[in-house]
């Protein structure tokens, strides 16, 4: 017998013993919905449970070579074909204060005014509008959009990877031929500008975005991008941060210069930076034992308080003492281990518009309610 | 068939590729019942396994363009449960000290199970994970050292040192 030989009855004695383990038990979906927010996190999204404020100028000036590039031809892919009761790329102008995108939805949903809609998994991001209709959003100018970012005027700021060979790879230090691109699409869904904003080998994430800027989270720290100019600006480091950026969770508010997002280290916790001081403290009112991550982070219209998921607790906390407004489960219930997801966006200073997001093989009904302090 | 250099989750590593990959949902359905009992034999911890499993799937399915083309994408799938599990212990057990025998209950299994079962316990975890890539997974000493990111080498002398052990329990078994 050579020494990679198995002997027959070494061979059965342990598949026998692999036969005495309980069985699997575990869900394709459960699968899917860890693989989606997986891909988020790679692009430096990853959720978490520190959030930080970061107010005021910035520290640095980083100028980088961020020409906006001519819209280069996707890869050959599925075209998308939307439902025929679900609206496309048109969406009606918005009177609340931010709109409200299904980040996490994959599959048939159906609406107070869309009979049926197809969502994610290369079928597009999906909006739930004020009105209750879904609109289909065409992921253009890129593989798939990691995170999307929805503007008052209509256009959409989004970020994510491109295969520029047509074959879609991962990431690596020694990986050519891939972009990264920051995107503005219209409100009819057409490329308006596009940044391969690459660091190669280097991941990179898009933390939220106003009409000026996009808010960027690298290794090195957190910049804004110029929308008009495409000048990248550190505005906290790594270091004054005192977290690795590339944990912090994405989902982030960003308007004239105030960004709030999340993070996530040994629990979920809440912290504030100043960048006018560069002062970074804790904010109370989000920590939770044994919590994994904080999965969905929105700042009200006047920056007063911000909205915070917990593993389907939703919380109302304000900014300037981190007492909690608000507190609830997320209506029907939340397990870590099922197939739900939810989304929200503030529709005033004092209402947060909330839906729970299921995902699989059934179709779904989409029924946002509201929670006010 | 061919050989590609890839990235994958920050691991360079030289997987053969196939030309085409096989549809996600018929290699998770395929497979996920022999990498979790897999796992489940070298993590000894069923729960533990199951999230490995779980995740590592899940790692596979947000890289599936690459993944797919591997291969042994099961192997791979192994190796990723079992570096994350690995981790996430390490980084639990002062709360949480891993449970032994009460993850795996016992209805009424062959004698020789459970002198492998003891035995396996008894193997340090890089010769449990071999033994399971090589007799539950099948995978050969060329495919297990690819998956595990070991040499040949190692491979046949981890598997060697562990099979010696096993078949001592087994002879002693009562």
């Amino acid at each position: 017998m050579t020494t990679d030989e198995v002997p027959g009855e070494v061979r059965e004695a342990v598949r026998a013993a692999a036969r005495m383990t309980a069985g699997y038990g575990g869900r394709l979906e459960d699968v899917y919905r860890r693989g989606r927010r997986r891909r988020r996190r790679q692009t430096g999204a990853a959720f978490a449970g520190v959030v930080v404020v970061l107010l005021g100028v910035g520290l640095l000036t980083v100028h980088r070579d961020t020409t906006p590039t001519p819209q280069v031809p996707l890869p050959t892919s599925a075209p998308v074909t939307p439902s025929a009761s679900a609206t496309s790329a048109s969406p009606a102008p918005v009177t609340v204060a931010q709109r409200l995108f299904l980040h996490m939805a994959g599959g048939k949903y159906h609406s107070a005014r869309t009979e049926l809609a197809k969502l994610g998994n290369g079928l597009g991001i999906g909006e739930l509008t004020p009105d209750g209709r879904i609109v289909v959003h065409e992921e253009v100018g890129a593989d798939y959009w990691d995170w999307v970012v929805g503007l008052p005027d209509g256009r959409i700021v989004t970020f994510g990877p491109e295969d520029l060979t047509g074959t879609p790879r991962a990431d690596g230090p020694d990986v050519s031929g891939l972009a990264q691109n920051l995107l503005v699409i219209s409100p009819k869904g057409k490329v308006l500008k596009s940044w391969n904003v690459r660091e190669q080998g280097k991941q990179t994430g898009l933390l939220g975005a106003d009409s000026k800027n996009a808010y960027l989270i690298r290794k090195s720290g957190f910049y804004t991008f110029n929308l008009k100019t495409g000048t990248e600006r550190l505005v906290l480091t790594a270091k004054a941060m005192g977290v690795d950026p590339m944990t912090l969770g994405y989902g982030g508010e960003a308007r004239d210069d105030q960004v709030v997002f999340g993070r996530n280290t040994d629990g979920c916790y809440l912290r504030l930076a100043d960048l006018r001081t560069g002062k970074v403290r804790d904010l109370g009112g989000v920590q939770a034992r044994n919590c994994q991550a904080v999965e969905l982070v929105r700042l009200s219209p006047d920056g007063k308080a911000v909205a915070v998921a917990i593993e389907g607790l939703i919380k109302i906390i304000r900014l300037a003492d981190g007492a909690e407004l608000k507190a609830e489960m997320i209506a029907g219930g939340y397990d870590r281990a099922s197939t739900i997801s939810y989304d929200f966006a503030w529709q005033d200073d004092r209402t947060l518009r909330v839906v729970r997001v299921p995902y699989g093989d059934e179709t779904y009904d989409l029924k946002p309610y509201t929670i006010t302090y | 068939m061919g050989v590609r250099a890839v990235a994958v989750d920050g691991e360079m590593a030289r997987y053969p590729a196939r030309a085409a990959p096989t549809d996600f949902e018929a290699f998770y359905r395929a497979n996920i019942d022999r990498v979790y009992r897999a796992l489940a034999v070298t993590l000894r911890q069923d729960e533990l396994a199951r999230e490995a499993a779980d995740e590592a799937m899940a790692r596979a399915y947000a890289k599936w363009a690459t993944v797919g083309h591997f291969d042994n994408p099961a192997g791979w799938v192994f190796r990723v449960g079992l570096n994350w599990a690995t981790s996430w212990w390490r980084k639990v057990r002062r709360e949480q000290p891993p449970v032994a025998d009460a993850a795996h209950p016992q209805v009424g299994p062959p004698d020789n199970a459970v002198a492998a079962r003891d035995a396996l316990a008894q193997l340090p975890l890089p010769q449990r994970a071999v033994i399971t890539c090589r007799i539950l997974l099948d995978l050969t000493t060329a495919e297990t050292a690819v998956a595990l990111g070991l040499t040949e080498g190692t491979v046949k002398s981890r598997l060697s040192r562990g099979l010696s052990a096993l078949r001592s329990a087994l002879k002693e078994k009562p």
